[in-house]
């Protein structure tokens, strides 16, 4: 009985640590039973009614990994797809992440797979992104003509990650270099490739990465519009989420760049509520004398304020004020 | 190889559905498994039938004793069927030529006529036909398949006119008995019905691969109910079986016998009712095309009233999943239509406390007891945004910008980065809303903290969070938006 409640106890653990993206703690649960019974709780809370209960399991299988899970989670993959419902939709969004994390070599063929199901007819263009964006992680030239072929099919009209992610196939890390201080490329294009690179930026591409950051800058001379201001939105997003490891590579010509892109963007933007990233990049990027501008654009809602603050503190060497 | 590997691992599935299936299900018992449970839980049997009602189906005038039919009322207006094997019927095991005339002669417009059968003996290898070239009369019956029948679950050949699968059945009617090899010759000589044949294969039998197959799509779900009801489940389940086993060894054939092997197995496979099964999914497929045969004439190869005088017309359902117990769940069929009336399933569902009906079963499957609040919470608040015009509706997936763009938390607490809300849509004025329900009181510091990285990752659309009984907990409208 006890142990009953136990498994229970854990499933709704595990089920709660997902739905609030609590990865650790996931992880840490799905070892607690041992390899063997958890994959066996696992896979039963696949059969689940809940959309939640089984991307709970879809995250537990992954970090289990292996070729069983890959090929369990291809399986499962058909079959959300095939209910055609919201549901489905979000495990089937769970699968595929989790089917570019995962080391088997078996997940970019399941992938590869998507893609062509997708392709066949008018998916939700999230859908696409995911899926281009875990392609990414298992990027191999074999890709070129299934990504080709599918974004033939798929005869996009909006931005989307798959354009981006055919640019990355194609290009060697100094064309793609090249290619991003091109200005007759447009800034749609280029934001197709960032959204792909915040997935995973790898080593040989960093300084095509400096030269996002020194078209961004090349781009603060021009009308500023909806696309570029997306564009500069997307590198905001890939560089803060690989602040530990780009933040400390930029030379000190791109951090005076992205600076200056930041510090227009709070000026710009801070009645929008669309300065935020730019106010966190700051705090890396920044200098003291910014605090003032930080603290002129300081928006009034308690959340977006605190992000303002923390800058602030961080740029004048102060620690940050607890929650 | 790639597709040979999926479908040996998605095969053995359906051969476990398949097993389960005729095991639970022996011939002329209703499952009585749930004895103690709730009275009103108890599997029901059908009304008895008028006899205006019990017409037997014409050909062969052989009466086919009805067996009895298991029914329950299951939440949310869904019903469990117990669907028991039928007994063979000797009238539906013979198909003539004469039948299947009317179907020909409306399905030859829709392809050019297939050369002689000297191509059948080509050798199996790449397909024959330049990937991407595919005739403009496949594309259009293809487009119509994939609107009917939604997105394939098994690769769908580049040209189905120039694949092994085409080939294949072309072949197999050499195999086929004697009874019904003529209409079937005469039927797979025509392209159009190949082609539906493969389709239908590609996008319905296909779903007999899961454990458990669903089928969301009222078409589909009708088409499994119609069929369920006239030659039984578990006979429905052995031609998507035959069907799929033949896409198998197609695709893993290479040489020419393995491909003759493949087709013969499916030939003789291929008895009267499951032909007429085969005939009636694929020229359902194409019904828009062949108008000047009624959905009735659709239906003609099988008896339009069941054993138990249910008239198959009238039978539809919005969604239907074969259970791995050897029953069929289908919902919407409404209380008051005429196919409740068929199924004599009114005067089990009046006063039924999930009688109206409700949003729940518009995002999602069909929701038993056992589902929470918190996600009926979720799909009542989808369904009330999707009446009021929102676009861009999403369940528990990961936040997104205009562009269908992930967005992550620019200032993470402990390291997540990113939120799943529980509701998400675009207003009709473009600007995005998010709805996050307190699932568990004891959680809701960790409900604020998801609401305030939410409202970081995103400050530019509205974000809320609410208790489950509706009362609200925060919400965040940003500056210049209106609201509501």
């Amino acid at each position: 009985m006890a142990r009953e409640w136990d498994v229970k106890q854990w499933r709704e653990e595990l089920v709660a640590a997902c739905r609030f993206g609590e990865e650790a703690r996931a992880r840490a649960l799905v070892r607690q039973p041992g390899p063997r019974k958890a994959r066996a709780l696992l896979e039963s809370m696949l059969d689940a009614e809940e959309g939640l209960v089984r991307q709970a399991a879809v995250l537990g299988l992954a970090e289990l990994g292996g070729a069983a899970s890959a090929r369990r989670l291809e399986q499962q993959l058909v079959r959300e797809e095939a209910r055609g419902d919201r549901d489905g939709d979000s495990v089937a969004e769970a699968i595929t992440r989790v089917l570019g994390e995962l080391e088997e070599t078996s997940a970019r063929a399941s992938l590869v797979r998507r893609l062509e199901r997708l392709a066949t007819g008018k998916p939700d263009l999230g859908d696409v992104n995911t899926l281009a964006r875990a392609l990414w992680h298992k990027r191999h030239p074999e890709l070129l003509p299934v990504v080709r072929r599918g974004l033939e099919k798929l005869a996009l009209s909006e931005m989307n990650s798959l354009g981006g992610l055919l640019v990355l196939l194609e290009k060697s890390p100094g064309e793609l270099q090249s290619w991003a201080l091109d200005s007759s490329v447009s800034v749609e294009r280029k934001t197709e490739v960032l959204t792909v690179l915040e997935e995973e930026v790898p080593e040989p591409l960093v300084p095509a990465v400096l030269a996002f950051i020194s078209t961004a800058h090349a781009l603060l001379g021009g009308a500023v519009n909806r696309e570029t201001s997306y564009y500069c939105e997307r590198l905001f997003i890939l560089l803060l989420r690989h602040r530990e490891h780009l933040i400390p590579l930029l030379p000190p010509e791109s951090r005076a760049e992205l600076r200056e892109v930041a510090r227009r963007r709070v000026e710009a933007f801070a009645l929008h509520d669309d300065s935020l990233r730019a106010a966190v990049l700051l705090q890396y990027v920044g200098k003291p004398e910014d605090t003032e501008l930080l603290e002129a654009h300081r928006p009034a809602e308690p959340v977006l304020a605190k992000v303002f603050d923390d800058a602030v503190a961080v740029l004048r060497g102060l620690p940050a004020r607890g929650p | 190889m790639k597709r040979a590997h999926t479908l040996q691992c998605l095969s053995l599935a359906l051969g476990l559905v398949l097993l389960c299936v005729s095991c639970v299900t022996p011939r002329g018992v209703v499952h009585g498994a749930q004895q103690g449970e709730r009275a009103d839980e108890t599997p029901r049997r059908l009304a008895p039938v008028s006899p205006q009602q019990e017409q037997p189906f014409a050909p062969g005038s052989t009466l086919v004793p009805p067996l009895p039919l298991g029914i329950r009322e299951l939440p949310e207006d869904r019903w469990q069927l117990l669907l028991p094997p039928r007994l063979p019927n000797p009238a539906l095991e013979v198909l003539r030529l004469e039948e299947v005339r009317p179907l020909l002669d409306a399905l030859a417009p829709l392809a050019p006529r297939d050369g002689p059968r000297l191509r059948l003996l080509e050798v199996p290898g790449v397909d024959r036909a330049s990937p991407g070239l595919v005739p403009p009369w496949e594309s259009r019956l293809r487009q119509e398949f994939l609107s009917r029948f939604g997105p394939p679950l098994l690769p769908l050949p580049e040209s189905l006119a120039a694949s092994r699968l085409f080939l294949a059945l072309q072949l197999s009617t050499r195999y086929m008995a004697d009874g019904i090899r003529e209409a079937a010759v005469a039927l797979f000589t025509s392209p159009a019905f190949v082609i539906s044949v493969c389709l239908s294969i590609v996008l319905y039998f296909s779903a007999w691969l899961a454990p458990e197959p669903f089928f969301s799509k009222a078409f589909a779900a009708t088409l499994t109910l119609r069929l369920s009801l006239v030659v039984g489940l578990v006979e429905l389940g052995q031609v998507a079986l035959a069907c799929l086993r033949l896409y198998r060894e197609v695709e893993a054939a290479s040489t020419p016998e393995a491909l003759e092997d493949a087709s013969a197995r499916f030939g003789r496979a291929m008895g009267g009712t499951y032909l007429r099964v085969l005939v009636t999914v694929g020229t359902l497929g194409l019904a828009r095309f062949i108008p000047q045969v009624p959905e009735g004439g659709i239906w003609r190869l099988l008896p339009p009233v069941t054993s138990e005088g249910l008239v198959l017309l009238q039978q539809s359902a919005s969604s239907a999943q074969v259970m791995a117990d050897g029953t069929l769940i289908v919902s919407g069929v409404n209380a008051g239509t005429a196919a409740c009336s068929g199924l004599a399933l009114c005067s089990t569902s009046s006063g039924s406390p999930g009688g109206a009906s409700g949003p729940s079963t518009r995002y999602g499957p069909p929701h038993t007891r056992k589902n929470p609040p918190h996600n009926e919470a979720i799909e009542g608040e989808l369904a009330t945004r999707e009446a009021a015009g929102h676009t861009g509706l999403r369940k528990n997936k990961q936040q997104v910008d205009a562009q269908q763009q992930p967005l992550d938390d620019p200032n993470p607490v402990r390291g997540i980065k990113f939120r799943r809300p529980d509701a998400s849509s675009v207003r009709p004025d473009g600007v995005r809303h998010n709805t996050n329900y307190v699932s568990n009181s004891r959680d809701l510091k960790r409900e604020l903290e998801a609401f305030d990285s939410m409202v970081r990752a995103d400050p530019g659309a509205i974000h809320e969070l609410y208790m489950l009984d509706g009362t609200l907990v925060r919400r965040h409208v940003p500056s210049g938006v209106s609201y509501p």
